[in-house]
């Protein structure tokens, strides 16, 4: 499974899911391809993210499975990706 | 029958001798004696707020003597103040009962209010009606128990504190107001996201003198700005004659700004809790700002650029978070705390508005790392915020004197 994660530096809530994808993908090893909201603007809009950040995009191949937008609780985040794992 | 004639005989004694006082028990009406001149602004205001409130009592009688074009009534002014050995002169000049007024502010028509309502209560004596009246006065001891009253009140709310010996509960009361009010208007993000900006590019240049500098010049231009900003308003409302209009017009834009806090809390329960994208012109042309000036090699023109990015963001952002600001800055005036207590308030309120800026900023110095707080935080602080100023704009219209700490 691959993820695509859009943040911005200007986001206090991606900080903080930053900090909660750190705790994740040590437990479910995962590729994540980091992307900024403002510095990767042109590849940012394929995904359409919307107007809330962070958006983290689970990918199986080249097919979205799942989306997370906005900032989540640490118990949440785990359980949906534990859900997407299993 | 001896027995019943001497009772009969007592009660009118009694009688006649009550019939010395004017009582407003019972002649059911309470006299406000105003003293004013034409053209004094003060006196504007007060003869605005008695308007105001001369529906609100079925009782209550305004009695105006104009004394700047009035030969008499000046006499008559002067005649009231002897009595009660009053020697300041200027007006408005009120009097109720056994209790004079010198002047006008927010803070004295909740006085004479306070002072109608428990002389509804209490009886009265009607000084400014015997000295009309002509009648004896030489032998009349004048007491005003309504003010002594209020000076009880004053002094239940002195508590003494080990090193601080004696601490007024009214005066924590602002304090209080100043920590709860800056608090939660910190939380707005409204200008955050510059500093997170600013942090971001900060960081990756890995100068932590430059930092320091650029990222303390940011954040005291900011607060100056606010301080300014808060300053400026406390004194246009001691200053504005019309001041209850204005203080109903920020209670109005207080309970408004509150709803809208609400909603926005509601609002953000259904939807993905995280960063709203700000307006993507704004956010390049800051962006392109703090770039600028960070690599800038002059360090002077370094930190006029953070200078001037500080004071135009927060004039911008200052209609995303006025409301709170506004809200404190009308309470500062109707407590008539102006000068150097003002900014001891103020100071206060920008000190915790701008805590959670400085936990982000010193953590960002000491790790090199940008931290962001949860927006769950500012989430609820909409809520509080929201619930805190339809509140006050609620006292601020109905009940303003419970809003009067010192």
């Amino acid at each position: 499974m691959r993820v695509v994660k859009i943040n911005a530096v200007w986001c206090s809530g991606c900080l903080v899911m930053n900090r909660l994808w750190k705790k994740v993908i040590q437990k479910y090893p995962m590729e994540t391809i980091e992307l900024d909201y403002d510095m990767d603007e042109e590849e940012v809009s394929k995904y359409a993210p919307g107007d809330v950040l962070p958006v983290l995009i689970f990918f199986e191949g080249d097919q979205e499975i799942f989306r997370v937008v906005g900032e989540k609780k640490e118990k949440e985040l785990f359980s949906i990706v534990e859900g997407l794992v299993d | 029958m001896k027995k019943i004639v001497s009772y009969l005989c007592f009660f009118f004694f009694l009688f006649f001798c009550s019939c010395n006082f004017v009582l407003a028990k019972e002649n059911d009406t309470i006299t406000v004696y105003f003293f004013h001149g034409d053209g004094c602004p003060h006196c504007a205001s007060e003869s605005e707020f008695l308007k105001s409130i001369s529906n609100q009592y079925d009782n209550l009688e305004i009695v105006r003597y104009e004394v700047w074009n009035d030969a008499e009534n000046a006499e008559l002014l002067e005649q009231v103040k002897d009595v009660f050995d009053f020697n300041r002169n200027g007006v408005p000049f009120t009097v109720i009962g056994t209790t004079v007024f010198s002047g006008y502010s927010d803070a004295a028509s909740s006085r004479i209010e306070r002072a109608i309502q428990y002389y509804q209560e209490h009886e009265y004596l009607d000084v400014v009606q015997l000295v009309v009246d002509g009648g004896d006065i030489s032998s009349l001891e004048i007491e005003d128990h309504f003010g002594e009253e209020e000076a009880k009140s004053d002094e239940q709310v002195t508590i003494s504190v080990p090193f601080f010996d004696q601490v007024n509960l009214k005066n924590l009361s602002l304090s209080t107001a100043a920590v709860l009010i800056g608090l939660f208007d910190g939380f707005n993000p409204c200008a955050m996201w510059v500093l997170l900006f600013l942090l971001s590019v900060l960081v990756g240049m890995k100068d932590r003198k430059r930092m320091w500098c650029l990222g303390l010049t940011f954040l005291l231009t900011s607060a100056f700005v606010y301080m300014l900003i808060m300053l400026s308003w406390v004194q246009v409302v001691v200053s504005v004659t019309t001041s209850i209009l204005l203080r109903n017009l920020v209670a109005v834009i207080a309970i408004v700004g509150g709803l809208i806090n609400l909603k926005g809390f509601i609002q953000s329960k259904s939807k993905d809790g995280g960063c709203s994208v700000v307006d993507s012109k704004k956010r390049k042309d800051v962006f392109a700002r703090i770039k600028k000036f960070a690599h800038e090699k002059n360090f002077l023109l370094s930190l006029i650029g953070v200078v001037a990015l500080a004071i135009s963001v927060n004039l911008i952002e200052l209609a995303c978070s006025a409301g709170l600001p506004l809200v404190f800055s009308q309470l500062l005036a109707i407590n008539q705390v102006t000068g150097l207590s003002a900014f001891y308030y103020t100071l206060i309120y920008i000190l915790f508005f701008l805590f959670d800026d400085l936990i982000i900023f010193f953590i960002a110095m000491f790790t090199m790392k940008v931290t962001g707080i949860s927006t769950r935080y500012s989430k609820y602080s909409h809520l509080i915020g929201g619930i805190l100023m339809i509140l006050i704009g609620l006292l601020l219209l109905f009940k303003p004197e419970w809003l009067m700490f010192s």
